[in-house]
């Protein structure tokens, strides 16, 4: 029976069969992608909810007039007024100059002192080198206000540990406090606190190059600079870009050092942006409004600075 | 030979003055936490009797025990729930292979480099309509921030470092994944939650921005007793060295003994210590 049934069968019903077993195939799979949900979904849900809500929240604030202290019904709609307070305001125009000249100076330092000291920490013949590197973690640890702080005690003209020592070996003292030499300082904080960081980042990138790589280099009889242009930067490049453009970030991100050693003065001679959103919106002014639209526009910077990085990262997550 | 002893010992100089170039702002500070008045503003020497009546005064005065009450509520109120949280993502981001993966796991991370001073005023706001500003609970959500995000992107690296068959020879033997996950993945990944609750300790530790903005007596915690310090004419140096002492080095401490994790860390995996 089953012998003269079977040959019988349509063919659309052989090709039905196939196609079941495909869309239970398929079916198996999305059961286990949506597994995944359970998983995930409380992390991003609430994620989300502490993340996207507050900047949709803060886009609609950057659309009104409102002070600091006033009940938020008191709001009033300007449209992007705000947005065009800020781009015609020179405060904000040198506040994103001094955000561009400070962000900019303190990589350019830290790279190049960075990269020289992890090229320095990763000779193999330097005794006492795990130790070194190790106790190299020690700045970037300090909690940051704390360091602005400090340096501000360090940083005093008078009884400053800075102007001591140089008072000792040149006899000069200058004001480190003053507009023109203030920025300086917090370079120096910054250069200080955070030049660790980029050394042991590229310690540990130096440190798994391959190998061959170096030794058929010096076989090939290239001297250092040689060596450093053609074969290490080029195997760096990664790594150094990811490390530069966290820096980046940071730097815009994190008012700390500059809250804590001179909060953006005197005058405005160290006022970052971040700065300028906290003086805006809290401390002088009270225009939480505006502060929202300046905040927006710093939030644009990261977001635009934090998806190349990420690009690198997928690059170099693909390559590992 | 000689020449060659000559460059070691040159480099092994170069290489301690270095090194001390980026340590004795630190070692200066926890060096003054132990003068009195008059060694800070006398002759530079490390020979002198330390005192601890820095440290008695900073007891007295209180707000430094407040200070450190809060953060230690906070810094533990985050990693705890941050780690609830973060612990089954991450096993979701390294071992279910939907759609979006990818996209889903890079958005988590790009969290993690929000300004916090450009989400503070909304973060404001809303914390003045719940009433919950100068609490621990705002200051425990507003960390959660950027530390869901970390503590997923470490995580998933640990789990992906486990070998999927271990839980498949689990599942084979009957286990359901959930009883895979508890009974072979979590004691497996303890070391990584250990690194990674370290790691949180650390940055929630020295977080300046929300704390500032949104407590203002009772919640406050160390990172912003800064501003007890400034602005007074007649700073009282020796106090103020020995508040930033105490509150630095559990931190350090964990720094010098986790540094591979914490570059790995804060490179988002980007090179392995």
């Amino acid at each position: 029976m089953g012998g003269l049934i079977m040959p019988a069968l349509p063919k659309y019903l052989t090709n039905l069969k196939f196609k079941a077993v495909i869309n239970m195939d398929l079916i198996k799979s999305k059961l286990k992608a949506n597994s995944a949900f359970p998983w995930i979904a409380p992390s991003v849900i609430i994620l989300f909810s502490i993340t996207i809500i507050p900047t949709i929240f803060l886009f609609y604030t950057s659309l009104h007039r409102l002070r600091l202290g006033q009940p938020y019904d008191m709001r009033e709609f300007i449209g992007l007024d705000n947005y065009i307070r800020l781009f015609t305001s020179s405060d904000f125009i040198s506040t994103i100059q001094i955000t561009l000249i400070y962000t900019l100076i303190c990589l350019i330092i830290q790279f190049v002192v960075g990269f020289a000291l992890a090229l320095f920490f990763t000779q193999k013949d330097l005794i006492g080198r795990g130790t070194m590197v190790t106790l190299l973690v020690v700045p970037m640890t300090v909690t940051y206000s704390i360091s602005g702080l400090i340096w501000r005690l360090y940083f005093n003209p008078t009884y400053g540990i800075i102007n001591r020592i140089l008072r000792g070996l040149f006899n000069i003292a200058p004001n480190w406090y003053s507009s023109q030499l203030a920025l300086v300082s917090a370079i120096t904080v910054d250069v200080w606190q955070w030049t660790p960081f980029v050394v042991l980042v590229l310690v540990a990138g130096l440190s798994s190059m391959p190998k061959s790589v170096i030794e058929a280099s010096l076989v090939d009889g290239a001297n250092f600079f040689q060596r450093l242009k053609y074969v290490i930067l080029p195997i760096m490049k990664p790594i150094i870009l990811i490390v530069l453009l966290l820096r980046s970030i940071e730097l815009l991100i994190m008012p700390d050092i500059i809250f804590s050693l001179t909060e953006g003065g005197p005058g405005s001679a160290t006022e970052i942006l971040s700065i300028f959103i906290y003086r805006t919106g809290f401390h002088q002014t009270n225009r939480l409004g505006l502060g929202s639209a300046a905040s927006v526009m710093l939030l644009v910077i990261a977001i635009i600075l934090s998806q190349i990085l990420i690009k690198y990262l997928g690059r170099a997550e693909s390559n590992a | 030979m000689r020449n060659k002893n000559f460059n070691k010992y040159l480099k092994f100089i170069i290489g301690v003055f270095f090194t001390g170039l980026f340590l004795s702002p630190y070692i200066y500070m926890v060096i003054m936490a132990f003068q009195t008045r008059s060694q800070i503003f006398g002759p530079l020497t490390i020979f002198f009797r330390p005192t601890l009546n820095n440290f008695r005064q900073l007891l007295v005065q209180g707000f430094f025990l407040n200070n450190l009450h809060s953060s230690i509520i906070v810094v533990g109120g985050s990693v705890v729930v941050g780690l609830i949280l973060a612990v089954p993502a991450a096993y979701g981001f390294a071992r279910f292979n939907f759609k979006g993966n990818k996209d889903l796991s890079f958005w988590v991370l790009s969290l993690r480099m929000v300004p916090p001073i450009a989400v503070v005023i909304p973060y404001f706001l809303i914390g003045s309509f719940l009433g919950l500003i100068d609490t621990h609970i705002i200051l425990v959500i507003t960390y959660l921030t950027f530390n869901i995000p970390f503590a997923i992107w470490m995580l998933k690296g640990f789990f992906e470092d486990i070998p999927i068959s271990l839980e498949e020879q689990a599942r084979v033997d009957g286990c359901s994944r959930i009883q895979a996950f508890i009974k072979i993945m979590l004691p497996l990944i303890a070391p990584g939650m250990g690194a990674t609750a370290i790691l949180i300790v650390i940055q929630s530790w020295n977080h300046f921005v929300y704390a500032l903005f949104l407590t203002s007596t009772s919640a406050r915690t160390l990172p912003t007793m800064v501003t007890r310090f400034m602005g007074f004419t007649g700073v009282a140096w020796g106090p103020m060295a020995a508040a930033s002492t105490l509150s630095t080095i559990p931190v350090v401490i964990f720094a010098i003994l986790f540094r591979k994790k914490l570059i790995q860390g804060l490179t988002f995996g980007a090179v392995k210590g």
